[in-house]
């Protein structure tokens, strides 16, 4: 079983995403700061300058991890994602597929596949846009193969 | 790829026009207040109505788009529908997973003469995004139903021929 790993622009792709969200929070930060009253400035510095702590290694260290850890593998009986949770699903459970593009993926080609059973959504995250129709196209058949077997052992039964 | 029905926008402006009337009443309100108690600047009034303008200019432009960048498809094996202006949507649902198709019609919608078309995939996660609208004239929901349940049936048959 060969699991396959994310492209490298995809981590530069989660960067640029968590740092719009950094320089939201900075900016809110600096504003509470200049704004709050002095008696209450300490309670807006000390959580604001360890959630933009958090934040910052969010931005700039966990995309470097999380590309490492993630993973999918994809065949004709199941699709599994990995990212220190594992995830199985049954081609026969998938009952429709969705990729998604946000404006930052549309500049990096790249974009998500959403897999929904009746249970759950399952997504693999950012991947090159050739790659994700390919793969909704694969998927496609794939469901289309195995119904075509459970029928026909269905018939013959 | 097909697009909704062109009613479909002139419906959404007719809605879009209550909201129209509900913002210039609250931003014009003001005028209709006693004299003595609200008194504006006149240019204060050039800048509710570029204001109003502006929201005005910007819902007909969403509309238009969004109608624009919604299209659907009914492939051999599919339905297809993608949307979004700004964020991109690609749902594929397979004939052979569809769990429901049925049709609404508001009383303005029935006024437009159109119907809004939903085939439901079943996944029950998100209800929003487990069915695919389609907006199209009423008499061609009634015709893509039947041509969808063919193809749902001549795909289960050529499984069981195969």
């Amino acid at each position: 079983m060969e699991f396959k790993k994310l492209q490298k622009k995809v981590c530069y792709y989660w960067i640029i995403k968590r740092f719009i969200f950094l320089v939201i929070l900075a900016i809110g930060y600096v504003l509470g700061i200049h704004y709050v009253t002095t008696e209450f400035k300490l309670l807006v510095i000390v959580p604001g300058a360890l959630f933009l702590l958090i934040s910052l290694i969010n931005t700039f260290i966990f995309p470097f991890l999380q590309i490492k850890v993630y993973q999918y593998f994809i065949d004709d009986e199941k699709i599994i994602i990995s990212y220190g949770v594992l995830f199985r699903v049954p081609i026969v459970q998938i009952q429709d597929i969705s990729s998604f593009q946000g404006p930052i993926q549309i500049g990096f080609k790249i974009s998500s596949i959403i897999i929904s059973t009746a249970r759950s959504n399952v997504v693999i995250k950012s991947i090159d846009h050739l790659l994700a129709r390919e793969i909704v196209e694969d998927i496609q058949k794939k469901i289309h193969k195995r119904l075509m077997k459970e029928n026909k052992d269905e018939a013959l039964s | 790829m097909k697009h909704y029905h062109k009613r479909h926008i002139w419906y959404q402006l007719f809605i879009s026009l209550f909201f129209s009337l509900f913002l210039a009443f609250t931003l014009f309100a003001y005028l209709f207040g006693e004299e003595e108690t609200i008194e504006l600047p006149p240019i204060y009034f050039l800048y509710l109505i570029l204001i109003y303008i502006g929201i005005e200019v910007i819902s007909v432009v969403y509309i238009l788009l969004k109608w624009h960048f919604t299209t659907y498809e009914l492939t051999d094996d599919a339905i297809v529908l993608k949307k979004g202006i700004i964020y991109k949507h690609k749902k594929t649902l397979p004939f052979s997973k569809i769990h429901a198709i049925d049709y609404k019609q508001n009383i303005i919608e029935k006024l437009f003469r159109i119907k809004k078309l939903s085939i439901d995939s079943g996944a029950t996660v998100n209800a929003d995004i487990a069915e695919i609208i389609i907006i199209e004239d009423s008499n061609r929901v009634e015709q893509l139903i039947k041509e969808i349940q063919l193809k749902r049936d001549s795909n289960y048959n050529e499984h069981l021929i195969i």
